[in-house]
């Protein structure tokens, strides 16, 4: 599939994938004003590598691995707002209850507490799991085989199963 | 809590997410007309203006060396050699970690792109070491063949150069990953220009557990 490189298209895509970039900033920065930070730094490259999206995979696929790359390297709290010459006052995702974040909810507070406790890539791939992506699509977003994401998903759910577990039983 | 119960419990969130969660078309316009290099890009020119200032310097002692080999203290021709072929490999990092940037490419799969980047960042501590490794020279270029006359001087030059040279092999051998944790090691790479190296040490290690993962299927 093809996107026009206008400005409108690319708002369009954003409109229609919103969550992926709010669930993947959530899931590697747990402070809000970061957070907000870092959705713009997010939002900002998949900005940048618009141009040379050619279609060749899902725009979900390109999208997750732009989210995940910047959450994992890219960001760093000191520099981002430097960099921006134009730090942008108001928020570009916000929610309807901003003063009541989504998670308050208990049981997803401490899935989403587990998450940021696993490592960096493992987080990547429970939070494609969680987001019902298929294996042959994770395996193209994460570049390992389906077969080892398998092997590590299993390990993973296992450390959540227990992770649950100890809290029930505390 | 089962993977059925997780996801059921992820759905739910997802859902209330799309229905609550509004974009800011305005702001993210704004965006659009932002003049700025990808992150990476910006990386180069610093990189870009070290190879050349390094080059420059090299190639300056170079024609030095050139110049005095005919009647130049051998301490002060092998020392300034050492510091010279040092410097050219630091030079050669420089040039890989500005062909890992161009390489780089945030829209392809994690691991590669985080492979890439934590090698950039990781050589780094290479550079780092190779400085520890050849800071001998600096006690050794000045030496005169007059000190030898003395032997106070020699035995005070001498201790010099053993503490440097047992110092510098030390350091360039214990500086490592497994040390990161020590408190020397904290104290010599600590601050928000070396907390990414060790991150992308680790990040290393974790890539390495995937693809041990992989070679064993």
């Amino acid at each position: 599939m093809f996107f026009p490189r206008d400005t409108a298209s690319f708002l369009n895509v954003i409109e229609a994938n919103k969550g992926i970039i709010y669930k993947v900033a959530n899931a590697y920065c747990r402070d809000n004003e970061n957070r907000k930070d870092l959705i713009q730094e997010i939002i900002l490259q998949l900005w940048l590598a618009f141009p040379k999206y050619n279609g060749q995979f899902m725009i979900t696929t390109w999208m997750y691995r732009i989210a995940l790359n910047v959450s994992i390297s890219f960001y760093r709290k000191e520099t981002t707002r430097d960099k921006l010459n134009q730090p942008l006052s108001a928020d570009i995702l916000s929610l309807v209850t901003d003063d009541q974040p989504l998670e308050q909810d208990s049981e997803l507070a401490v899935l989403y507490r587990f998450i940021r406790e696993l490592k960096e890539l493992d987080r990547a791939l429970i939070l494609l799991y969680l987001e019902e992506r298929s294996q042959q699509q994770i395996a193209e977003i994460i570049g390992i085989t389906s077969s080892n994401v398998s092997t590590r998903l299993s390990r993973i759910k296992e450390q959540l199963r227990q992770k649950f577990a100890t809290l029930k039983n505390l | 809590m089962e993977d059925s119960e997780l996801v059921a419990l992820w759905r739910s969130f997802d859902k209330r997410l799309h229905d609550s969660l509004i974009l800011n078309r305005q702001n993210a316009a704004a965006i659009t007309l932002i003049r700025i290099k990808s992150l990476l890009g910006s990386m180069a020119p610093m990189k870009i203006f070290i190879i050349a200032a390094s080059l420059m310097w090299a190639t300056f002692l170079s024609i030095v060396l050139y110049r005095t080999y005919s009647f130049a203290s051998p301490f002060f021709w092998i020392s300034i050699f050492i510091h010279v072929v040092t410097i050219t490999v630091v030079i050669g990092i420089y040039i890989y970690q500005v062909v890992l940037i161009y390489q780089t490419d945030i829209s392809e799969p994690l691991f590669k792109t985080q492979y890439r980047l934590a090698r950039l960042k990781s050589s780094t501590l290479l550079i780092a070491r190779l400085m520890f490794l050849h800071a001998p020279v600096w006690s050794t270029f000045s030496i005169s063949e007059r000190m030898f006359e003395n032997p106070f001087w020699l035995m005070i030059q001498l201790s010099i150069t053993t503490i440097f040279v047992i110092l510098a092999i030390w350091f360039f051998v214990n500086i490592n990953y497994e040390n990161r944790s020590k408190k020397w090691f904290r104290y010599i790479f600590r601050g928000k220009e070396w907390d990414p190296v060790i991150q992308s040490m680790e990040m290393l290690k974790e890539i390495e557990e995937y693809q041990s993962d992989d070679r064993y299927r």
